[in-house]
């Protein structure tokens, strides 16, 4: 049996997503459609764009998704602890500490190899 | 007669077109008081036109988009460049599912008329994970637009976002510890069971949340996805129309959320010493704090000048993420030793004047020296260290 909380957050979720395809089909009856070539360029300041737009991107991006997905996990275990903390009382206390240390390490892993600094 | 209306269904869909309605509203308004604070700051009239005081600059703001042609560009790829906004604004509108507006109407005795639309026991779990989403709608959006701004755009602001997000996650998680549950309600209750509000338990942990905060919505002095000097307008470069006001629409549904959540976790909700009994009254105290909390974020950017990239991105992760452990570490060493709560608080304000002095030295003290040529002759003048001069080497023509 789960929770009917879920059913009327769900609800919301319905709610908003109704209201937005509405407003825009009924917004893109009412909106004008004149195309010209010009327009439906792409916007480059006034220049004509040279070629594909996906350029290649700084490699940073991509190391700091992977350090986001290592710790984000991480916060999720953090934050379903810190509810259950009281009962666990020392033992979880403890285990949460070393848990702490390795994610420290870790962290100051990234920071000594640079990878933390972007440029 | 009218008994089919107190299920918790058809009362479920009311509340949520209530909310919707005034989520949207505050948005409309939002965006008029930001105009008008921000000329004021700045010594300007705003705009004040359109009725008293500019009171109807929303409607014809509304008007206007309504009209506007949504242009889709040839180089887009144009189904997720349709779908990449209502993302957007499905999710920002949905994160407010759990949180508490006001008390239940008989104080202790809920109700399926209670101002909150669901209290899903993992309440604040349900906020993060849904506005990680909004992720989705940014770099889709920024992506399938086949432009090189959006696309740069869209980048900055998920890398942005995932930075920003693991510190506001560990800055939440010392008040979970105090209130023990992840129920939003459950978490205002355990305020008013303990009679104080959780900022002056986890100060720290409040600083932390709101620059957390602000990065995480792309606000000024953090709206690096969208700066205008560098990227023209970021991943809405080649929105148009009413495409263009729903991005902005979920940006400002977004802000009010993360208020709402500032107010909910470290001041009180709906609770105000008492007050909080009179029906009704509850609702109004939560909309001024969640009123203030907006003030701050305009005046915000009214005062802050944006910071540069690369420090963005090391100021979360060298400053922000190791701070936020550490006020993990303090209030896991507080609760477990059952110690009271105004050690936290100490410990944490200790923390922040301690950054503070520290930051504040190493801008006064790191200076350097460097010489510079000029023609006839060279000079000797002082830097600060943030600063990096560009070298060039050599070449040898030959």
């Amino acid at each position: 049996m789960i929770n009917p909380a879920y059913l009327y957050a769900g609800i919301l979720l319905a709610a908003g997503f109704i209201f937005v395809i509405v407003t825009m089909t009924l917004v893109s009856f009412l909106s004008p459609h004149k195309r010209t070539k010009e327009k439906l360029q792409t916007y480059e300041s006034g220049e004509t764009p040279i070629g594909s737009a996906w350029v290649q991107y700084p490699l940073g991006f991509y190391i700091f998704a992977l350090l986001f997905v290592a710790f984000d996990v991480d916060i999720v275990f953090i934050i379903s602890w810190a509810v259950v903390f009281k009962k666990l009382s020392f033992f979880g206390f403890f285990e949460i500490l070393i848990f702490i240390t390795v994610l420290a390490l870790g962290l100051a892993y990234a920071w000594r190899k640079g990878v933390i600094r972007w440029i | 007669m009218l008994e089919f209306l107190n299920t918790p269904i058809v009362a479920g869909v009311i509340k949520s077109a209530i909310v919707i309605f005034a989520l949207l509203t505050a948005f409309a308004y939002m965006t008029l008081i930001e105009r008008r604070v921000v000329a004021k700051l700045q010594g300007r009239l705003g705009p004040n036109r359109a009725g008293p005081a500019g009171m109807f600059q929303p409607v014809a703001d509304a008007i206007k988009m309504i009209f506007k042609e949504q242009i889709v560009p040839t180089q887009a790829k144009k189904a997720i460049y349709m779908v990449a906004p209502i993302i957007s604004l499905v999710v920002a509108l949905s994160a407010f599912a759990v949180v508490p507006i006001g008390n239940s109407w008989v104080d202790g005795k809920t109700s399926v008329w209670d101002p909150v639309i669901g209290d899903v026991n993992i309440g604040i779990l349900w906020i993060l994970s849904i506005s990680s989403l909004a992720v989705y709608g940014i770099v889709l959006g920024g992506w399938a637009s086949g432009n090189r701004y959006s696309l740069l755009g869209s980048l900055r602001s998920a890398a942005q976002m995932v930075s920003y997000e693991t510190g506001l996650g560990l800055a939440l998680s010392g008040t979970l510890m105090f209130a023990g549950t992840l129920s939003m309600v459950g978490i205002v209750n355990a305020q008013r069971h303990m009679g104080i509000w959780f900022v002056a338990a986890q100060p720290l942990g409040f600083f932390l949340y709101l620059i957390a905060g602000i990065a995480e919505v792309n606000r000024a002095p953090f709206d690096l996805p969208e700066a205008e000097q560098e990227l023209t307008a970021g991943y809405l470069t080649e929105y148009s129309g009413l495409r263009w006001s729903v991005y902005q629409m979920a940006e400002y549904i977004n802000m009010i959320t993360v208020s709402s959540i500032a107010a909910t976790f470290f001041f009180g909700g709906w609770s105000f010493f008492g007050l909080e009994r009179i029906p009704g009254l509850s609702i109004v105290i939560f909309l001024v704090k969640v009123a203030v909390f907006l003030f701050l974020f305009i005046w915000l950017r009214a005062t802050l000048p944006r910071i540069r990239y690369d420090r963005l991105m090391r100021f979360g992760w060298q400053l922000l993420l190791p701070l936020a452990v550490v006020n993990a570490v303090i209030s896991a060493t507080v609760v477990a030793l059952n110690w009271p709560w105004w050690i936290s608080g100490l410990a944490g304000l200790a923390i922040i004047v301690a950054v503070l002095f520290y930051e504040r030295r190493k801008i006064n003290e790191g200076q350097k020296e460097v010489t510079v040529k000029e023609v006839g002759g060279s000079k000797t003048m002082a830097i600060p260290t943030s600063v990096r001069l560009a070298k060039f080497e050599k070449v040898n023509v030959e």
